[in-house]
């Protein structure tokens, strides 16, 4: 039997009859705060069904909004004279491996194993985060752009470093630490040579997906609003900040509804591409603070050497990573055996 | 939840929507019916102070819990502290399938249990266990092939 057939059955659970928590809820919220309270049976037979009504009309919204949405022909989009590098992963499952190819999806090569790629500015180093041991943390790691000389940058310490992004100026790298049995995730720097590992953010708060502004002096991240466990998603949803590396300022960037997610500066300074909480990619204008919605959903973006167009991993329809305008037409379509994702994109 | 209902309607809503499968959930990741009884009634109780303040009660209750049940798990690892616990006897075939869940890692487990049972998106559970996206898929794809082999296995 398919192990997705297997993995199926545990919908099963579903068969498993949970205890009414509810007196031991309201046993401990007198201890830390109002007494809980009970809705009488009746009533609840009332709100399960107002709750299934409101499940239904969602999922016939969502049924109708797709059937009238289309997906745009490819058309041709970057030449071969750039070079991306992304995660992939086999058909059968294995993996993932840092790969790299042109931008046109010619020459692909396979590096070695690891995810979430970020180019050196010289093009001639590539930064990643790769699994340590059972694979229950992950560390940063670097390597030359062939795949050669491959050294650890960060320790294990039992939790996640994540998402390294190499600056600009080619001094430093940022990255997302979560250690183990915390809370809350920080922004540290470290130089390539490991030197020099320095947190930037504090460690109440929920910090985490830098990315440099061109200069180096600013980076744009996602903060969590009183990231505190007992805090955390309180006051809403993630947002987009910048933080000024010389005053330590912060700043908020944007009010998205549905949160904000794992920004990237555009080169040339003017925008920050992000998604939202519902996956759908974003344009930060940094002139107005204006943000524009693209009509594509996906995750991991970054720009092109010339600010001018987006490369992403799709969530919907055809590919796992594709280039598109700053309007969201889909130029490029970046396929191959297994998946890809979450591209990094330098000039060759 | 966009329901026009008042706190306490919405909090007993939000129970009834969510609590079930969180607390399943949390039993197969944890593999304790004492800790998703702990973890489950700890972030309801949680979520009453902050009720004014969490503006998605439903993703901060997974959230909570999760984490609360994570913390659980490494102080009892840790401590060697053994947990009296009910005896459950889940459906055949869903026991042989529950064992093999075991013997993943614990972010594994997690992330397997709350996208292929709780039909949780990436997005939610990078949230709800404090990684990245493309760290949750890096677990899920590993969490399949490392269930493919135990399951042939046996």
């Amino acid at each position: 039997m398919r192990v997705t057939k297997r993995i199926a059955e545990l919908r099963d659970l579903d068969l498993v009859e949970p205890p009414d928590l509810r007196t031991e809820i309201h046993r401990r919220s007198e201890d830390i705060g109002p007494p809980y309270p009970i809705v009488p049976e009746s009533r609840r037979t009332r709100l399960i069904t107002g709750v299934l009504v409101v499940l239904i009309l969602g999922a016939s919204l969502l049924f109708l909004g797709r059937a009238f949405l289309g997906t745009e022909p490819p058309r041709p989009g970057a030449t071969g004279s750039q070079l991306i590098a992304f995660a992939a992963t086999q058909r059968d499952g294995s993996g993932p491996f840092v790969s790299v190819s042109a931008a046109d999806g010619s020459g692909r090569r396979r590096l070695g194993p690891g995810w979430a790629p970020s180019w050196s500015p010289d093009g001639k180093q590539i930064v990643f985060q790769r699994a340590n041991g059972d694979g229950d943390s992950t560390s940063i790691f670097l390597m030359n752009a062939d795949g050669s000389d491959v050294r650890r940058l960060t320790a294990d310490h039992g939790g996640y470093d994540e998402d390294p992004e190499w600056s600009p100026d080619g001094r430093l790298i940022v990255f997302t630490r979560g250690l183990p049995g915390g809370q809350t995730r920080d922004l540290y720097v470290i130089a390539p040579d490991g030197s020099g590992l320095r947190r930037l953010t504090p460690r109440r708060s929920d910090d985490f997906g830098a990315s440099w502004s061109p200069d180096a002096s600013q980076l744009a991240l996602v903060r969590v609003p009183d990231g505190s466990l007992e805090g955390s998603q309180s006051r809403g949803p993630n947002q987009i900040w910048i933080l000024d590396l010389e005053t330590s300022r912060l700043r908020q960037m944007t009010e998205v509804p549905k949160g904000a997610y794992r920004p990237s500066w555009s080169p040339d300074g003017s925008s920050i591409a992000f998604e939202d909480g519902a996956g759908v990619i974003m344009i930060l204008s940094l002139s107005d603070q204006s943000v524009a919605k693209l009509p594509i959903h996906g995750y991991g973006v970054d720009w092109s050497p010339e600010s001018d167009q987006l490369l992403i991993t799709r969530t919907r329809g055809e590919g796992d990573l594709a280039i598109i305008s700053l309007t969201g037409n889909v130029l490029q379509i970046i396929g191959g055996p297994g998946r890809q994702a979450e591209g990094s994109w330098i000039a060759a | 939840m966009a329901l026009p209902l008042d706190p306490a309607e919405q909090l007993e809503a939000l129970y009834v929507a969510e609590a079930p499968r969180l607390w399943r959930s949390i039993l197969a990741y944890a593999g304790n019916a004492s800790v998703a009884d702990d973890a489950v009634a700890e972030a309801f109780a949680q979520l009453l102070q902050q009720w004014n303040k969490v503006r998605d009660p439903s993703r901060w209750i997974w959230r909570v819990a999760f984490r609360t049940a994570s913390g659980e798990l490494v102080s009892l690892g840790r401590h060697s502290i053994s947990v009296p616990d009910r005896v459950l006897q889940p459906p055949e075939p869903l026991v042989d399938l529950l064992s093999a869940v075991r013997r993943l890692t614990e972010r594994q487990r997690a992330v397997v249990i709350l996208h292929d049972y709780a039909d949780r998106p990436t997005r939610e559970i990078a949230d709800v266990l404090g990684i990245s996206r493309s760290t949750v898929r890096v677990h899920l794809a590993q969490a399949r092939r490392r269930l493919r082999a135990i399951l042939e296995e046996t």
